[in-house]
C-alpha cells in the first residue's frame, strides 16, 4: 500500500498528539491518598565545617532511623559562598529544606518573612528541658522577638594564631603575641623577609566568602559597633572604622608584610601558615586542625585577637537547627532536630571538625591542650548584625577592593556604609 | 424535486463539507506541528519575559512580600554605581573578545579548510571546548591560573620569572576572560566559517588566480566578503552571548577583587539573591535586554548586505 507523504505526516501527527496526551494522564490504578505505611521523607541542608561533613551525617541519619524506620533523610551539603542565594531561592520557590542549619547572623530574614517554625508550637519539644543547656547569649541568639527558632548546635570564634618558633627566630617572645594592632603591625614587619619567603600576617581572600569572617574585626576594635542595637541603623562608617581598614590596607600594599589577596587562594593561606609562609593569622580551629595532626613538631600560639582603641572583640556565632514552616512532617523534623542536638551527635561532630559545642554538658576535648587553648578563645564576639539581607555581600567586596588597592579605605567604608543604611530604609 | 435529485443534492453537500473540513484540516496541521514549540516558548521564554516586567514595577524582599513602587526602579539604576561598573566591565569584555574570538574562528577556519591529513580529528577536537562544562572548564582556568603551584607561573618560574597574581591583580582579568573565552568559543565559530568557506564556489578562486590575484588577495577579496552572512550571525550570536558572561567571573573570581570581574548579570544575580531586591534585578534584567536587542539590531543594519559577484 502505498502512503503519501501528507498522508504520512497527518497520520504521524495524530498518533504524536494521542501520545502526548496519554502522558498527561494520571496511571490507572494509582490513587492520590498516601497510605499509613508510606515513607517520609526529609531533607537536611546545612553548609560544611569539614571534608567529612556528609559521611558523617549519613551516619547519623542511618542511626536515627533505626527508631524512624518510615523516615528517609535527604542530606545536601550547601557550599558557603553561595548561601545566602541558595536558602533564598529555596525558601522564596516554597520548596526549603525541611531542616536547615543556619547561623545566627543569617536566619533573620527568614524568621521575620514567617518561614520557620517558632519551636514553642512544637508539641514535641520540650523547650523547658532544653534551655538550661546552654548558655543564655547563646540561646538568645537564635529568637527572634521572643520566639525560639532553632536548637543551638555549635558555636565557632575565631581565635589569632602564631608560630611559636619563627617569633623566637626573629628574637620575639614567642609567648607573648601582640596587644594590639599596631603592635602586630610592628611585630610583621619583624617577622617579614624580604624575598617573599614569609610573611609577617595573613588575610584569607574572598574567593570562598570566608573573608568576612577576619576583616571586619579590627575595624570593629577600632571604629565600635557595625550597627545600632536595634539593627535600624549602620554605624561603620566613622573615622575610627576606616583605621580599621586602613591598617590592614596598609600592611598588605604599603609595609608588604602581608601577602596580596589571592597570593594564597581561600584556606590555602591556612596551609601557607602551616607551612611557616605566614607567621600570624586569624582563623577557626576547624582551619588548622587536620593541618596540625599533620605537623606535631608545629609550635603554634592560640590567643584572643589583637585590640583596638574602640574594643577587643572577636568574631564568631552560633549555629541552629530550624524548622521551615513548609515542612510537611513537623513531628519527624522536630525529632531529627532533637537527635542532631543530642550530646552524643554534637560531641562526636565536635571531634571531628575541631569546632566547640553549643550545649555546655559536652566536653569533647578535655584531654586535648590544643583544642582546650582554642575553647579559651570562644568569647567576647562582636554583635553581629541581624539585617534581613546579606549585608556581607555589600560590606565585602567594597573592603576587598580597598585590600587590593582599587579604592581607598575611606571610600570602601563610606560606600558599603551608604548602601546599607539605603537597603535599611528600603525595608530590603 | 424528485427523490432521486434530493439524494444527489445531499450527498453534494455533504462531499462539500468533508471538502471544507480538509481544507481546514490542511490549513491547521502546520501549526500543530509548530504547536508543541510555541507552547514551550510560551512557557519558558514569554511567560517569564512578562513576569519580569510585571516585577521591575515592585520593590521589597521577596520573602517577605513585594510592593508596587512604580518607575521607581528604572530611576534608581542611574544612581546604582554597581550597576554602571558590571555594564562597563561587560561592556569592555565584549569589545576585547568579539574581535578575538571571530578572528581566531576565521584562522582556525582558513586553516581547516586545507586538505590536510586528520581534518576530521581536528574538527572534533575543536568542538570540545565549547561541549565541555563553562564551570568545569573555568575551575580548570583557576588551578592554571593559580599564583602558587599554577602551571603559568610554573612556567615563568622556568624563566626565572616571578609568581604573578593573576587573578588577584584586576587589569589582567579582563584579558584572561577573553582567553577563556577564545579558547572555547573558536572551534564553534571555525565550524560555522569552515561550513560558509566550503559554499564558495571555486570558479570564482580560479578566475582570481587567473586575473593574477595572490592567496591573500583571494582571501581578502572573495573569501571575506562572501562570508558576510556567517561573520554577521556569528557577530550578532557572540554579542549576545558575551553580553550575558556570568559562568568564568562566577567561578574564578566572583566579580572581585572588589568589583574588578563584576559582570552585569553577576550584579543583576546578587541582587535578586544576596541584597534579595528581586524587583530591581527584573529592572536591570529589562535594561541588559534592551542594551543587547538594540546592539543587535544596529548590528544587523549595519553589516547587512548582499554580495553577489
Amino acid at each position: 500500500m502505498t502512503v503519501h507523504r501528507r498522508e504520512f505526516l497527518k497520520r504521524s501527527g495524530v498518533v504524536g498528539a494521542g501520545l502526548a496526551a496519554a502522558g498527561m494522564l494520571p496511571r490507572v490504578g494509582q490513587t492520590s491518598t498516601a497510605s499509613a505505611q508510606e515513607s517520609i521523607r526529609l531533607t537536611v541542608w546545612k553548609a560544611p565545617h569539614g571534608a567529612g561533613d556528609e559521611q558523617f551525617f549519613q551516619e547519623q541519619f542511618d542511626k536515627f532511623i533505626t527508631d524512624w524506620p518510615n523516615v528517609e533523610i535527604e542530606f545536601r551539603s550547601t557550599p558557603w559562598g553561595a548561601w545566602a542565594e541558595t536558602y533564598t531561592a529555596a525558601f522564596a520557590s516554597d520548596s526549603p529544606p525541611d531542616i536547615s542549619y543556619m547561623p545566627n547572623a543569617y536566619f533573620p530574614k527568614f524568621a521575620e518573612a514567617g518561614l520557620l517554625v517558632d519551636f514553642d508550637t512544637l508539641e514535641t519539644v520540650d523547650l523547658a528541658a532544653w534551655k538550661p543547656l546552654f548558655d543564655e547569649r547563646i540561646w538568645s541568639l537564635g529568637t527572634r522577638g521572643g520566639k525560639v527558632y532553632g536548637l543551638p548546635f555549635l558555636q565557632a570564634g575565631i581565635s589569632f594564631v602564631w608560630n611559636k618558633a619563627l617569633f623566637a627566630e626573629a628574637g620575639l617572645d614567642p609567648e607573648t603575641p601582640p596587644a594590639t594592632w599596631d603592635e602586630l603591625r610592628s611585630f610583621a614587619a619583624q617577622l617579614t623577609k624580604a624575598d617573599g619567603t614569609q610573611w609577617g600576617y595573613g588575610i584569607e581572600d574572598n574567593s570562598t566568602g570566608e573573608m568576612g569572617n577576619y576583616v571586619p574585626v579590627p575595624i570593629v576594635n577600632y571604629g565600635g559597633e557595625l550597627t545600632n542595637e536595634d539593627d535600624t541603623e549602620w554605624l561603620a562608617t566613622t573615622d575610627g572604622h576606616v583605621q580599621g581598614l586602613q591598617i590592614q590596607v596598609d600592611m598588605i600594599l604599603t609595609d608588604k608584610v602581608a601577602p596580596p589577596l589571592g597570593t594564597f587562594a581561600g584556606p590555602e593561606i591556612f596551609t601557607a601558615f602551616a607551612d611557616g609562609k605566614i607567621v600570624m593569622i586569624l582563623c577557626y580551629s576547624s582551619n588548622l586542625q587536620q593541618l596540625l595532626a599533620d605537623r606535631p613538631e608545629f609550635q603554634i600560639g592560640i590567643g584572643m585577637p589583637p585590640a583596638g582603641p574602640a574594643n577587643d572583640y572577636s568574631y564568631g556565632g552560633v549555629g541552629y537547627w530550624m524548622i521551615a514552616e513548609k515542612s510537611a512532617h513537623r513531628d519527624e523534623a522536630a525529632a531529627l532536630t532533637e537527635f542532631l542536638s543530642s550530646p552524643d551527635v554534637v560531641n562526636a561532630y565536635m571531634t571531628l571538625t575541631g569546632l566547640f559545642p553549643a550545649r555546655t554538658d559536652v566536653q569533647p576535648f578535655a584531654d586535648d591542650p590544643v583544642q582546650n587553648a582554642f575553647a579559651a578563645t570562644q568569647r567576647n564576639f562582636l554583635r553581629a548584625p541581624s539585617l534581613p539581607f546579606d549585608y556581607f555581600g555589600i560590606i565585602l567586596p567594597e573592603y576587598e577592593s580597598a585590600l587590593s588597592g582599587q579604592q581607598s579605605a575611606a571610600d570602601a567604608i563610606a560606600i558599603s556604609g551608604e548602601i546599607i543604611n539605603e537597603r535599611i530604609k528600603d525595608g530590603s | 424535486m424528485t427523490s432521486h435529485s434530493a439524494v444527489g443534492s445531499a450527498q453534494k453537500d455533504r462531499a462539500a463539507t468533508i471538502r471544507s473540513w480538509k481544507r481546514r484540516a490542511r490549513r491547521l496541521t502546520p501549526y500543530l506541528f509548530i504547536l508543541p514549540k510555541i507552547a514551550i516558548f510560551a512557557a519558558f521564554l514569554l511567560y517569564p519575559l512578562v513576569q519580569a516586567v510585571l516585577l521591575s514595577f515592585k520593590g521589597g524582599a521577596i520573602l517577605s512580600g513585594m510592593r508596587n513602587v512604580g518607575f521607581a526602579n528604572y530611576r534608581k539604576i542611574l544612581d546604582d554605581d554597581l550597576f554602571w561598573i558590571g555594564l562597563r566591565n561587560t561592556a569592555w569584555y565584549t569589545v576585547l573578545v568579539i574581535p578575538a574570538v571571530i578572528g581566531a574562528g576565521i584562522g582556525l577556519a582558513a586553516l581547516l579548510n586545507q586538505q590536510i591529513r586528520f581534518r576530521g580529528v581536528f574538527i572534533a577536537l575543536l568542538i570540545v571546548p565549547s561541549v565541555a562544562s563553562t564551570v568545569a572548564a573555568s575551575l580548570i582556568w583557576n588551578y592554571l591560573l593559580q599564583t602558587n603551584g599554577g602551571l603559568f607561573n610554573a612556567a615563568l618560574g622556568l624563566f626565572g620569572v616571578a609568581p604573578v597574581n593573576w587573578l588577584g591583580t584586576p587589569k589582567y582579568l579582563m584579558p584572561i576572560f577573553v582567553a577563556v573565552e577564545v579558547w572555547r568559543g573558536a572551534g564553534f565559530y571555525a565550524i560555522i566559517f569552515l561550513a560558509s568557506m566550503q559554499s564558495i564556489p571555486s570558479h570564482l578562486y580560479d578566475a582570481a588566480a587567473i586575473d593574477g590575484a595572490t592567496a591573500s588577495q583571494s582571501f581578502r577579496l572573495i573569501t571575506l566578503p562572501l562570508m558576510r552572512p556567517a561573520l554577521l550571525f556569528s557577530t550578532v550570536m557572540a554579542t549576545i552571548w558575551n553580553f550575558q558572561l556570568f559562568d568564568s567571573p562566577y567561578v574564578m573570581t566572583k566579580g572581585g577583587p572588589g568589583h574588578a570581574s563584576l559582570t552585569i548579570v553577576m550584579y543583576i544575580y546578587d541582587r535578586a539573591f544576596k541584597y534579595d531586591s528581586m524587583g530591581m534585578a527584573a529592572t536591570m534584567s529589562i535594561v541588559l535586554l534592551l542594551i543587547i536587542m538594540c546592539l543587535a539590531l544596529l548590528q544587523l543594519r549595519l553589516f547587512h548586505k548582499e554580495i553577489q559577484f
